[in-house]
């Protein structure tokens, strides 16, 4: 058992001083005056010290029961601890030898630290797995961001492949030896096979096998559909299909020979020989001698003797145009210049005309070359001019950096407002309503571009500085000036005969006339039966009419001259925009995106579509499964979407 | 009499081979059509108007239960089927294009608490107050009366919510702790704890398959990984979750329906603040689903009502809600992504299409071109005043209203009272905190 160091450890040190060489001293030692003594030296520093208890007996127990002392006893001081034992251990002889162990296993091997509190090793033990998980998370960045970024989305998303490459990959364990595989390289090129189109059915996978044999009866089915589809449009009899059919196999031809004469103009001409002899073949055949409308007609008039003579005079002059088409057609060729024309009549009228005409275009034609060459000369300039600015931009890489950023094509505005929710009959508005527009600040207003012009206020119109952005403004910024004169001569010259000066000068007049005008309708003698001079008289109201002119409720600065209409747009008012609303940065911006049209009515069909695509696709009653980690792992080289025969191909495999 | 044919030279409209390109037989030269923004700009306008004409959400109802419907269970294969429970323990199977209940059979005493389909979709797991983890077959039984549980096994402690793994036979249980199961043992693979007295809802993310997460009763969201032994973190909210749904597009993002009126959705790697506060219900959300398109989530609520969100914006983009209808406590979003569910207090559950305006049935290629052409202008022109207004506006409930003005009344007037105890101090003393960094009270490690 364990007891009080104090009173073990602490007697040789302390009983020390008193101890004598005699040995009667031993008689001597008072245990009350000796613990007197000691607590007279404990009263001195007035701290109890209490000592590390030491073990006299052997104990399971680990660390001491009384936890009395003030140091753990962990790590460095567990280190320490030894040292006491060490110090007893050295005093006697038979125990040097335990003592060198203990000094050796001190050196030797390290002590364990203290476990840590549960609480905070919870703590990390939460902190990592957070980490991690967080890390996993991160993986999904890239493709939520694509997707964000895309301006379509399709769901479901497809993405099971059947073609995947299993020859490529390299099995794990090799069964075939180095040496062995050389001998075979060795061998493959001291006797070479031929190359086989066909795979070997023993080196493939089942599954390839099986996805081979799909192939297969996929293919088999759509010959059947093409047999099918054959027999059934041999079948049709309508007139206009085969017309169509024909026009159809007839372009193809034509595309044909337009391939061949650039490519190969040999073949070519024996293509057109036998289609010539086909032809004459078939003319020959007197196939269509009764089966044309014409000798139809005849038939149904048998009796109409004129008509017999008509079509017979026909089949003959029938018979001497085929025998004689191809030298006409070689003629027709050579013949195509008019001077060389044989028909060429100077007396000709028409002739003349066109004639004439051409001396026209000849004498413009000079004008023409000056203005041309002008012209690219210039463009050449402007050319140059781009390159030198392109060359400078791809120098400056943190410029070129900019283009990493997503690019949104299709900005449209994006609100994230309240709905404008109403209660009670329906009609009454809520307290919420729309952003007052009459008193909101006017940005812009959208008027439609290209607006025809009013002849009465295109002055006005010219000179009002507009703050939208017109189409046509931004491609001819450069030469706007000239431009803007341009066009007010143009529109000048157009309304000349209007002469709106004179008009507005005599609207003006009329204006001024209609003022404030007094008409003093007193008659001398009127109203006054006395002389003038009498004072008595009662004084009578004076008979004047006055004419006051309507309010002038136009603003200051509009009262001159110049008269600008400020009450038109009213009703229209309550269309426009008046703010520049949230992705957009600048009314420019915004008004670009609203510019281009995106109806049918406006733009090709192709166009069309792609403009009303909606953002996200979804199909009726196909699930939508969450995200998959196969989508992660897709890469592009192995996995494709699955096409429509992928798709015809696992249906039959189900 | 003579009959006058309309004949038209087909060389005029049709092409020769279908290889080539259409004729256009109208002149696209934008000088030609001066008017067109103004006529696309009236399109967009009747577009709208249409829009607000055609939007009939309600699609049906589904009449059955005997008490309020407290849980939907999806099937995670079947579009059609759909499985819910109710406050009196019973559990009914829909059938929902004939919007027949094809089984129904009490299941627990008491309420049942959650309904979860495995990831095959052959069983599905009903829990209840009474403790109970029931298993049934998906397959109806030839004869009625054999409507028993393939399993059944009792909890040591009580549970409140259950959600399946994706992809393996795992399943959690949230109730004084959460619990891992797995499907062939009746006794939890591991129990993850962190001091709290009640888990009420916990679900797996779709995406990052082993994680999930829990609402729990002192305000807070607690995170797990299936694989590891301890929880992950816990973030106090400044009022309790009612339930939490994971984006099924995004692994990790997720959208907690709070107590507090609003929802918020966050991102789990960055926890101190919300991504979005989603504000407009005018009382304590009690359930929210997400599109399985990941765009868009559908929120129930204790003020009747039904509204649809879009995941970037904090206004609804629109609200559902009947005459009959009362406390919404259950909602789901079915896995095409055309239709919605609610299931309310009054013993109904309703059926409503996700785009109130959207038409049933197949629509033929014009047709479809024209709903996407009407969609495009809606977009293109949404900022001109009155489709902005016309769009915008819904007919609510009296007390919705009401509580509206109310809730608008009172942040406004906080909002004033700040700004002048703001302007009356020392300035830099009292500094403006947005919205998103009051929410979060505490994350804990």
């Amino acid at each position: 058992m364990l007891k009080k160091s104090k009173k073990i450890v602490k007697k040789p040190l302390v009983l020390a001083p008193p101890k004598s060489d005699d040995e009667g001293g031993d008689d001597d030692f008072n245990e009350k005056s000796h613990k007197k003594f000691l607590d007279g030296i404990t009263s001195l520093t007035k701290t109890n010290h209490i000592n590390k208890p030491t073990r006299t007996e052997i104990s399971d127990a680990v660390g001491d029961e009384f936890h009395l002392t003030k140091k753990a006893l962990y790590g460095k001081e567990a280190h320490d601890l030894t040292k006491g034992i060490l110090d007893l251990l050295k005093t006697k002889s038979n125990h040097v030898k335990v003592a060198k162990e203990i000094q050796n296993t001190k050196r030797n091997k390290k002590v364990l630290k203290k476990k840590i509190e549960q609480s905070v090793s919870d703590k990390l033990q939460r902190e990592v797995a957070y980490e991690t998980a967080k890390k996993k998370l991160g993986r999904w960045d890239g493709i939520v961001a694509m997707n964000q970024s895309s301006e379509h989305q399709m769901f479901p998303v497809e993405l099971e492949s059947i073609h995947k490459d299993v020859l490529s990959e390299k099995p794990e364990k090799t069964i075939k030896s180095d040496l062995m595989e050389q001998m075979e390289i060795i061998e493959a090129k001291l006797n070479p096979r031929k190359p086989d189109d066909e795979i070997d059915e023993r080196n493939l996978t089942k599954e390839e096998i099986i996805a081979r044999r799909r192939e297969m009866a996929y293919l088999k089915i759509r010959y059947q559909q093409k047999v099918a589809k054959f027999r059934q449009q041999k079948k049709i009899k309508s007139k206009n299909f085969r017309k169509h059919e024909k026009r159809k196999r007839q372009v193809l031809e034509k595309k044909e020979q337009e391939l061949l004469e650039k490519t190969d103009p040999e073949a070519l001409e024996r293509k057109l020989e036998s289609a010539e002899r086909r032809r004459v073949l078939e003319r020959a055949s007197l196939k269509h001698k009764n089966t044309a409308k014409r000798s139809k007609n005849v038939k149904a008039s048998q009796h109409n003797k004129e008509y017999q003579q008509e079509l017979a005079d026909q089949l003959a002059l029938g018979r001497e145009l085929t025998s004689h088409e191809k030298v006409e057609d070689s003629e027709s060729d050579d013949g195509n210049d008019v001077e060389e024309d044989e028909d060429y009549d100077p007396f000709n009228p028409w002739v003349k005309v066109v004639n004439q005409m051409d001396k026209k275009i000849e004498e413009s034609s000079a004008n023409y070359r000056k203005y041309w060459n002008e012209r690219n000369e210039n463009e050449k300039k402007l050319d140059k001019y781009k390159k030198s600015i392109e060359n400078e931009t791809e120098k400056d890489e943190l410029k070129n950096l900019k283009d990493l950023a997503f690019k949104t094509k299709n900005v449209r505005p994006d609100f994230d407002e309240e709905l404008l929710e109403t209660s009670g009959k329906p009609g009454v508005s809520g307290t919420t309503g729309v952003p007052d527009i009459k008193s909101g600040g006017e940005v812009s207003k959208i008027v439609p571009s290209n607006v025809a012009i009013d002849p009465n206020n295109f002055t006005e119109k010219i000179r009002k500085p507009t703050k939208t952005f017109d189409l046509k403004e931004m491609e001819q910024s450069e030469s706007e000036e000239d431009e803007e004169e341009n066009q007010r001569d143009t529109i000048a010259a157009a309304f000349e005969d209007d002469d709106i000066q004179a008009d507005f000068e005599r609207e003006q007049e009329d204006r001024k006339a209609s003022a404030t005008q007094e008409l003093d309708l007193s008659m001398p003698g009127w109203g006054s039966w006395v002389s003038a001079k009498t004072i008595n008289a009662p004084k009578r109201k004076r008979i004047v009419l006055k004419f006051e002119a309507e309010k002038d409720n136009r603003r200051e600065g509009n009262k001159g001259n110049v008269i600008v209409n400020e009450g038109v747009n009213k009703s229209l008012k309550q269309h426009l925009v008046s703010d520049v609303p949230f992705p957009f940065k600048s009314v420019r911006e915004y008004e670009a995106s609203i510019r281009a049209p995106i109806g049918r009515s406006f733009v090709p069909e192709s166009a069309f579509k792609a403009l009303t695509r909606p953002a996200v696709i979804t199909k009726k009653g196909k699930m939508i499964h969450a995200m998959d980690e196969e989508q992660l792992l897709r890469p592009d080289a192995n996995y494709r979407r699955p096409t429509a025969v992928d798709k015809r191909i696992k249906a039959l495999g189900k | 009499m003579k009959v006058k044919i309309i004949s038209r030279n087909p060389d005029d409209y049709m092409r020769e081979t279908k290889n080539e390109l259409h004729k256009v037989k109208r002149n696209y030269d934008p000088d030609l059509h001066p008017m067109e923004a103004t006529r696309e700009y009236v399109r967009a306008l009747n577009a709208t108007k249409l829009e607000r004409v055609f939007a009939k959400p309600f699609v049906g109802n589904l009449d059955g239960h005997r008490d309020g419907v407290s849980v939907f269970g999806k099937h995670p294969s079947h579009l059609s089927t759909l499985c819910s429970g109710a406050y009196n323990g019973e559990v009914r199977v829909w059938d929902l294009p004939s919007r027949q209940s094809t089984r129904n059979f009490i299941a627990h005493d008491g309420f049942v608490r959650g309904i979860c389909y495995t990831n095959r979709g052959d069983r599905f797991i009903t829990i209840g107050d009474d403790k109970a983890i029931k298993f049934w077959n998906a397959e109806k039984p030839e004869d009625e009366e054999d409507e028993e549980p393939i399993n059944t096994i009792l909890s040591r402690t009580s549970i409140h919510g259950i959600s399946h793994h994706r992809k393996s036979n795992i399943y959690a249980t949230s109730g004084e702790v959460c619990y891992i199961w797995d499907e062939t043992r009746s006794e939890p693979l591991k129990t993850l704890k962190w001091g709290v007295d009640t888990l009420h809802s916990v679900s797996f993310n779709q995406v990052e398959t082993s994680l999930l997460a829990a609402c729990a009763s002192d305000r807070s969201i607690i995170f797990y990984d299936q694989r590891e032994v301890k929880p992950l973190r816990k973030v106090i909210l400044t009022m309790k979750s009612n339930k939490l749904a994971w984006n099924p597009q995004q692994a990790f993002n997720f959208t907690v329906a709070n107590e507090d009126f609003n929802l918020y959705t966050f991102d789990t790697r960055q926890l101190k603040n919300p991504i979005k506060i989603h504000y407009d219900h005018v009382s304590a959300v009690t359930d929210v689903d997400y599109s399985p398109t990941g765009k868009e989530f559908v929120t129930g609520s204790y003020d009747k009502t039904v509204r649809i969100y879009e995941i970037h914006k904090s206004h609804s983009r629109e609200i559902y809600h009947t005459k009959r209808m009362q406390r919404v406590v259950c909602v789901g979003w079915s896995y095409d992504s055309k239709y919605v569910f609610s299931g309310s207090d009054e013993m109904n559950i309703r059926l409503w299409k996700a785009k109130a305006h959207e038409k049933l049935g197949v629509a033929r290629p014009r047709e479809k071109a024209n709903f996407n052409y009407q969609e495009a202008l809606k977009e293109k022109y949404a900022a001109h005043p009155q489709i902005r207004k016309i769009a915008r506006h819904r007919h609510v409930p009296r007390h919705v209203y009401n509580a509206q003005n109310k809730m608008r009344k009172i942040k406004d007037k906080e909002q004033k009272k700040e700004g002048n105890i703001r302007k009356h101090s020392k300035p830099g003393t009292k500094p403006f905190v947005p919205a998103k960094r009051k929410t979060v009270i505490k994350e804990e490690v």
